[in-house]
């Protein structure tokens, strides 16, 4: 389904991405790990296209994205919830479910609705006056709008209080299981992280160093090179 | 008695200039940031709309129709070759659209020639008691609000309003949900220039046509809609209000130039008291 070989991005001069191969199937549950700064949250934007490949490529279902802007990538099936949720702040939640169906038709709203009822209760409300909690389920929610087939997931329990970040994995894995989404996940906090994958890949210095079963990341070893503080 | 209802109509009436002047300046500037030093010109195109359609043979109410057309089509043009590359940058936006506001002016008068041109203001007159007023000033006033709550209804009721509001917020989220942002700026820079078409035709038969036109109403537009804050229809409805009320109660007492003197008296009073405007602490929204 997905392919990225040997991509590499920067920032200005600053090389963030070094190579990073990877792959992943369909309807596949994927996590990546890595400390701060390893370039997990840049690797999703790259593969969203809001950096530029300097070199290797992005494949997806047999497209090759790797030059198209993020618009593009979206109407082609690709989801993003970025981390620190970017919903939109004065927009109403149903506005901002909207916006995510912009490129479908909007048909999933009442059943994803019933996937969230915390937003169904907060319609009217407007999306920054939601906890936090509430609001990285509003990014969840308005990226499946657009029927999406592969979700991009960045940190989505950072900040959230323990009993939303256990609901938003029963969530995703319900998706998973529904929809057939696809879903590439960074993360770092461990438990939720191999409750959700099928699969890891570890994450240094702008690279994919291993992949593992999602039963290794409680390895003493894993938690010290890739989550260790 | 028949003074005071006079008055109250010509204080109702600046008012209203104002904010139907203003009204494309709030998107263009309020909404989108872009600091359009052109805006007068686009003013001044739309009136010229009408004084071109009347001198073909067509009625005022025809060219005032077509001059959001013509205008906005100016807007999109101006957009795709000049401001779309300056977003962000506000001293060369500034620069190229002051070099701009130059060109349509002079490109205007080497067509048209320097002068004042009239059009005959349609409509006819009420009395009240010793006092005649223009129909037409009423009809002035209908646009305003015309022009407000068709703006509202735009932003808030269509799906480019919705996509516009959240392109303003977040573009690059709104490019991962799959819409592609450079067409909703073009959008709405050129739904901009079409209010101000609008506006600058709607008040063309009052004002008469020169290429200078727009520069008497540049300043007290960028006032308007800087006084109104973030939230751009209300805010700029609001600080019409209070500013209108303000230059015309003051002119009628004195000059029109103490007029103008107050209004930015009042202006900077309610900018060091407010700084981000009027509409700074209420809830946001268009
Ligand atoms: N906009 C930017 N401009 C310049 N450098 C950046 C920018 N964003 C990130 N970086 C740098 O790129 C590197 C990787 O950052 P990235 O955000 O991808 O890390 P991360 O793995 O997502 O970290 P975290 O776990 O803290 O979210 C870091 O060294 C960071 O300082
Ligand atoms: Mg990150």
């Amino acid at each position: 389904m997905l392919e990225v070989e040997g991509l590499h991005a920067r920032y200005g001069q600053v090389p963030v991405l070094n190579g990073v191969s990877l792959r992943v199937g369909a309807a596949e549950r994927v996590v990546i790990i890595g400390r701060n700064g390893a370039g997990k949250t840049t690797l999703l934007r790259a593969l969203m296209g809001f950096l530029r490949a300097r070199q290797g490529h992005i494949r997806w279902r047999g497209v090759d994205l790797t030059h198209l802007p993020p618009y593009r990538r979206a109407r082609l099936g690709l989801g993003y919830v970025p981390q620190g949720r970017e919903i939109f702040p004065t927009l109403t939640v149903r506005e901002n479910l909207r916006m995510g169906a912009l490129s479908g038709d909007g048909s999933r709203f009442d059943e994803l609705l019933q996937i969230f009822p915390r937003l169904g209760e907060r319609l009217a409300q407007r999306g920054g006056s939601l906890s936090g909690g509430e609001q990285q389920i509003l990014a969840i929610a308005r990226a499946l709008m657009g029927d999406p087939k592969l979700l991009l997931l960045d940190e989505p329990t950072e900040g959230v209080q323990p009993s939303i970040v256990d609901e938003i994995l029963e969530q995703l894995l319900g998706i998973n299981a529904r929809f057939g989404v696809t879903m590439i996940l960074v993360e770092q906090n461990v438990d939720f992280a191999s409750a959700f994958a099928q699969r890891a890949y570890t994450m240094l210095k702008g690279q994919i160093t291993e992949e593992l079963r999602p039963e290794a990341l409680y390895d003493p070893r894993v938690i010290a090179d890739y989550l260790g503080v | 008695m028949d003074f005071v209802a006079v008055t109250a109509f010509g204080i109702l009436y600046a008012i209203a200039t104002l904010i139907l002047l203003a009204l494309g300046l709030a998107v263009i500037f309020g909404m989108m940031g872009v600091i359009n030093l052109a805006q007068a010109e686009f003013l001044m195109v739309g009136a010229y709309t009408v004084l071109i359609a009347t001198a073909h043979g067509a009625s005022v109410w025809i060219g005032i129709a077509v001059a959001p057309v013509v205008v906005g089509l100016l807007g999109l043009v101006i957009e795709r070759t000049i401001i779309r590359f300056l977003y962000g940058r506000i001293l060369d936006t500034m620069l190229a659209t002051w070099g701009l506001s130059l060109g349509l002016v002079g490109l205007v008068t080497l067509v048209f020639g320097p002068t004042t041109e009239g059009i005959a203001t349609p409509l006819g007159h009420v009395i009240i008691g010793r006092y005649r007023l223009s129909e037409y000033s009423v009809f002035v006033i209908l646009m305003a609000f015309a022009g407000l709550g068709l703006t509202y209804a735009v932003f808030n009721y269509t799906r480019f309003g919705l996509v516009a509001r959240a392109t303003m917020q977040n573009d690059n989220m709104v490019s991962a949900l799959g819409v592609n942002p450079a067409r909703v700026y073009m959008g709405t820079f050129a739904f901009g220039a079409a209010l101000a078409g609008l506006g600058g035709a709607v008040i063309a038969p009052l004002t008469g046509v020169v290429p200078t036109l727009g520069l008497a109403f540049i300043a007290k537009i960028f006032i308007t809609v800087i006084v109104g804050g973030p939230v751009i229809l209300l805010g700029t409805t609001t600080s019409g209000a209070v500013l209108g009320l303000v230059e015309s109660l003051v002119s009628y007492s004195s000059t029109p130039i103490y007029g103008q003197v107050a209004m930015l008296a009042v202006a900077i009073i309610l900018l060091r008291l407010l700084p981000q405007g009027i509409s700074g602490f209420w809830r946001r929204g268009v």
